[in-house]
């Protein structure tokens, strides 16, 4: 197993590097000057050429480059020009709320998406089956930003049950805290969850074709044990896959709900420095969502490989 | 013979829609008396794995399902019972062993616990006391380092293993009957042979009776006290191992056994069986065999021929058995 | 030992000899992918003809007759700057059909470029997939607004951005296809005859990956027209007043209060829209290749 970690970490290093690369690029996409962006039009030219001495942006990208890696070894991913202190501490303080919200739904999608993608199968053209894949199948078109806003106008103003946006700490009200990420939550998890049931649906539909499942039924195990063990246990194989995939896809969704219920988290961090053109930021913060989701799907390719005995010794 | 341990009459599978069924098993009787070795030999599609699967409700349902006749497994009727009482006696009285050992076992559990977790829903046994049954019962079918290989997964084992994990699984409750389909088939010859022998010394061992489903008549002589021929669905003869082989009454009964090459006589070419198997959805009318049966008379073509009895015991459904025995 | 196997006799084997429905016949048969076709035709309907069905300009602005609800004269009403909205919204249906084109078709073509070059030439095969895995690192609606952002904020630059999001996705289905084909006997055989590796490419690893690869575009198709509404709400789509249905929903999340139904249609209009694709998608997926799982982006 320590083996197998390791050379899931090889395959993940060039990626990590590719990362940072391509994050380090993104200010090289801005056509025309963008210290003159960044400074806006009515800037002085003193205040432009500031502007270009803290970017660097009068030395050679490679010269560049250099000091980003540099920086990355330090830990420093440098200032952003619209909070004026470090990347690193701004995205710090915001992680743990994001981390909240997306922890959140992903409990949803998976104790939601999940059973429903299962019974779906097990009980395979009936009426259940049709509402389920007629839910998944509307989770998956609906814009998560727009079923935020009809949330917040049904919950928050008419029916007045949950809070419209905004946060609180958890220390401070861990009532409110629930309440503040219920619609969030669910906004976020809708896509997942839709996503999750038609996989998992897929997936166990072909496992019951299996022989190993006769085998349990003529081993005489009963009906839980022959769904809930060991048909699930297989289905959870490529699930977890699903559920790496759905980490990305919650980091992603997090922007946009962030924004719209007024959540302090990175993905609202990383918006306002999208319209702020404050490009520090937005490599910084590029940055380290992508690593963590490298890492994350590190963690998933061991989890598949515990179980999944196969994979372990690249017999898949 | 004593009251036999399980008497299916008159089983009828069928397989598709309400409406536009296929009859894949058709009037189906067969007994299995205590310790007895039956084997059901015919070729694939002859509705003999079904008729197996039957037995324990294995049946895909949807598309297929049994539509009638009686499965009597001590007085019980399997045919009509509750999944749960279905759930009591599969694994603990009647086992089942399959034809691919290499899909049926599940990929992500230890063998122990493969093993093991029958003797802890039938005999309600601990972990621990699961563990040293299942320890038992790998030594008992012949897995060199026991110990070492509950902790194993199937994807570890070879073929040949595996097929003596599914035994060690099926046999683990010290059932009434086993069935067996196709336990060799893809296995091996030299493999093969050593199962047969497995198989043979634990029916002895505990007493059981089998149920030996194959298309390998080889096998059959090997192992067999009785055997059935399927063709089409339904039994065309039946007897002693013996009677069958020494005196085969039914036509194809007697195509199926010279086409057995033989190291004695010099053939030049494989004797084989003309024509093609029916498909289920256009079965000739009469006898199902009658258009590629070489000594066919009108007769055939009308009705199915009912059994009729060659010697006590031995019985065949063909209706030149019935000249044959009303002109003597 | 003898063995009296013969031809296997499949139980469920379907009546009769009816010669087998074409590829039209199955398609026009599933139920889902004709419910799908449906709503995109309409759609595209809406798009091609929107100069024709529309009431108004969709950038005519009426100060008096702001946040009108439905009416005869118009039938979703009117905005926060009087603009109608039906002739918005199949403004925007041309816009958003467009972007989400223009994105499957250079998809398309990246994507096959790519995945053909790593699975076929087996040396750029490390690197280019790396490449894509570290695109595919990143959430897709980040990178894209990162780069969206950065560009400057046009229709175009979202196709270029959303493109690049969505390149990977679309070069590992090809790959996927290629690193089966290119082990087929077929291929062995054209090498032997002397072929060279481009023209095995066009004649044989091409059309193999036609099916997969026109599956995950529509997905892709879909997406893009999700992922462009999100652009156009975050403000970084083509910027207002251009009439995307991101845009609409924008303006009217401020007025969620007094006049819910402006963001009502274009959200309705971007699910359906999705619905249709994701239909069309899955119709095709069965019917070309069941094999093929529910795709992921």
């Amino acid at each position: 197993m320590p083996e197998f970690i390791l050379r899931r970490l090889l395959i993940a290093l060039p990626v990590l590097l590719l990362v940072s690369l391509i994050s380090a690029s993104i200010m090289e996409l801005v056509p025309g000057d963008p210290a003159v962006l960044i400074a806006g039009q009515s800037a002085s030219d003193a205040e432009i050429a500031m502007v270009r001495e803290q970017l660097g942006l009068n030395r050679p990208f490679v010269e560049r480059l250099g000091s980003w890696y540099a920086g990355i070894a330090r830990g420093d991913l440098g200032d952003s020009i619209l909070l004026n202190r470090p990347v690193t501490q701004a995205i710090a303080e915001r992680v743990p709320v994001t981390l909240a919200l997306a922890g959140f739904a992903l409990f949803l999608t998976v104790a939601i998406g999940l059973p429903c993608g299962i019974i779906a199968a097990v009980r395979a053209n009936t009426w259940v089956d049709q509402a389920v894949l007629t839910f998944a199948l509307i989770g998956v078109s609906v814009p998560n930003f727009w079923l935020s806003l009809m949330l917040i106008v049904l919950f928050g103003v008419m029916l007045d049950w949950l809070p419209a946006g905004g946060y609180v700490m958890f220390a401070d009200d861990p009532v409110g805290w629930v309440r503040c990420l219920i619609l969030p939550g669910l906004s976020l998890a809708l896509l997942q969850v839709g996503l999750l049931a038609r996989i998992s649906r897929a997936t166990m539909l072909e496992v019951l074709q299996q022989d190993y499942v006769r085998t349990a039924r003529a081993k005489g195990m009963p009906m839980w044990s022959v769904y809930g063990k060991h048909a699930l246990k297989n289905v959870m194989v490529p699930v977890i896959t699903v559920i790496g995939i759905s980490c990305g896809l919650l980091l992603s969704g997090s922007v946009v709900i962030e924004t719209v219920y007024s959540i302090p988290g990175m993905g609202r961090l990383l918006a306002s420095a999208v319209f702020g053109r404050d490009y520090p930021m937005i490599q910084g913060g590029l940055l380290v969502t992508a690593a963590v989701l490298v890492l994350l799907n590190l963690l998933v390719d061991v989890l598949y490989a515990l179980i999944d005995p196969r994979v372990r010794y690249g017999q898949r | 013979m004593a009251e036999p341990l399980l008497r299916v009459e008159d089983l009828r599978v069928v397989f598709g829609p309400p409406g536009r069924e296929q009859v894949a098993v058709d009037g189906l009787s067969l007994t299995l008396g205590p310790g007895e070795v039956l084997g059901i030999v015919g070729e694939s599609g002859c509705g003999k794995t079904l008729t197996a699967l039957s037995i324990l409700r294995l049946i895909p349902n949807p598309p297929g399902r049994i539509a009638g006749g009686q499965i009597l497994f001590r007085g019980q009727d399997l045919a009509h019972a509750s999944e749960k009482a279905m759930n009591r006696i599969r694994g603990k009285e009647i086992s089942m062993i399959f034809q691919e050992p290499m899909t049926a076992l599940n990929p992500v559990f230890k063998i122990g616990e493969q093993i093991g977790e029958t003797l802890r829903v039938h005999d309600g046994l601990t972990r621990a006391q699961a563990r040293s049954g299942a320890l038992q019962m790998l030594e008992r079918v012949g897995i060199s380092n026991p110990a070492q290989r509950l902790g194993q997964y199937p994807h570890e084992l070879s073929g040949g293993m595996r097929q003596r994990v599914m035994i060690a699984i099926a046999l683990a409750c010290r059932p009434q009957i086993l069935i067996a389909d196709e336990p060799t088939t893809a296995l091996d010859v030299t493999i093969q042979a050593q199962i047969l022998l497995l198989l043979r010394e634990l029916q002895s061992e505990l007493g059981m009776a089998v149920v030996l489903i194959t298309h390998d008549l080889g096998v059959v002589a090997q192992v067999v006290d009785r055997v059935a021929v399927m063709y089409a669905g339904r039994i065309v003869e039946e007897g002693s191992a013996a009677a069958v082989f020494e005196r085969p009454s039914h036509p194809y009964t007697r195509l199926l056994l010279e086409s057995i090459p033989t190291l004695d006589q010099q053939q030049d070419r494989l004797q084989t069986i003309p024509g093609m198997v029916p498909s289920l959805s256009n079965l000739p009318a009469g006898c199902r065999f009658h258009p590629r049966c070489p000594d066919v008379r009108p007769a055939c073509r009308e009705a199915a021929p009912a059994s009729f009895e060659v010697a006590p015991g031995h019985r065949a459904a063909c209706i030149a058995v019935n000249n044959y025995r009303h002109a003597n | 030992m003898a063995s009296v196997d013969s031809v296997a006799l499949a139980p469920d084997e379907p009546a009769g000899a009816d010669r087998p429905p074409s590829l039209w016949q199955r398609l026009l048969g599933h139920r889902l992918f004709v419910t799908g076709a449906v709503i995109v035709v309409f759609m595209l309907l809406l798009a091609i003809f929107a100069d024709l069905i529309q009431i108004l300009p969709p950038e005519k602005m009426q100060v008096r007759l702001r946040f009108q609800t439905p009416s005869f004269s118009f039938p979703l009403g009117t905005d926060n700057y009087g603009r109608d909205i039906w002739s918005r919204l199949a403004h925007g249906a041309r816009l958003s059909m467009a972007i989400g084109f223009a994105v499957a078709l250079l998809t398309g073509i990246t994507g096959t470029a790519n995945g053909v070059f790593a699975g076929y030439f087996r040396r750029l095969d490390g690197p280019l997939m790396r490449l894509m895995d570290a695109l595919m690192a990143f959430p897709a609606i980040l990178l894209a607004i990162a780069i969206a952002a950065a560009l400057g904020p046009s229709a175009f630059n979202a196709v270029i951005a959303l493109s690049i999001v969505y390149t990977p996705r679309t070069a590992r289905v090809v790959r996927a296809t290629v690193l089966v084909v290119r082990e087929m006997d077929y291929v062995a055989a054209a090498k032997a005859c002397g072929a060279r590796d481009l023209w095995i490419v066009w004649r044989h690893v091409l059309p193999n990956s036609i099916a997969p690869l026109l599956v995950q575009l529509t997905f892709i198709f879909a997406y893009a027209i999700l992922a462009e509404a999100i652009l156009s709400f975050l403000g970084v789509g083509p910027p207002p007043p251009a009439p995307t249905w991101g845009n609409m929903i924008a303006e009217g999340k401020d007025y969620l209060r007094e006049a819910p139904l402006l963001c009502l249609f274009p959200g309705v209009a971007v699910a359906l829209i999705c619905l249709g694709l994701n239909l069309l998608g899955d119709g095709l997926r069965d019917v070309l290749d069941p094999r093929l799982r529910v795709q992921i982006g």
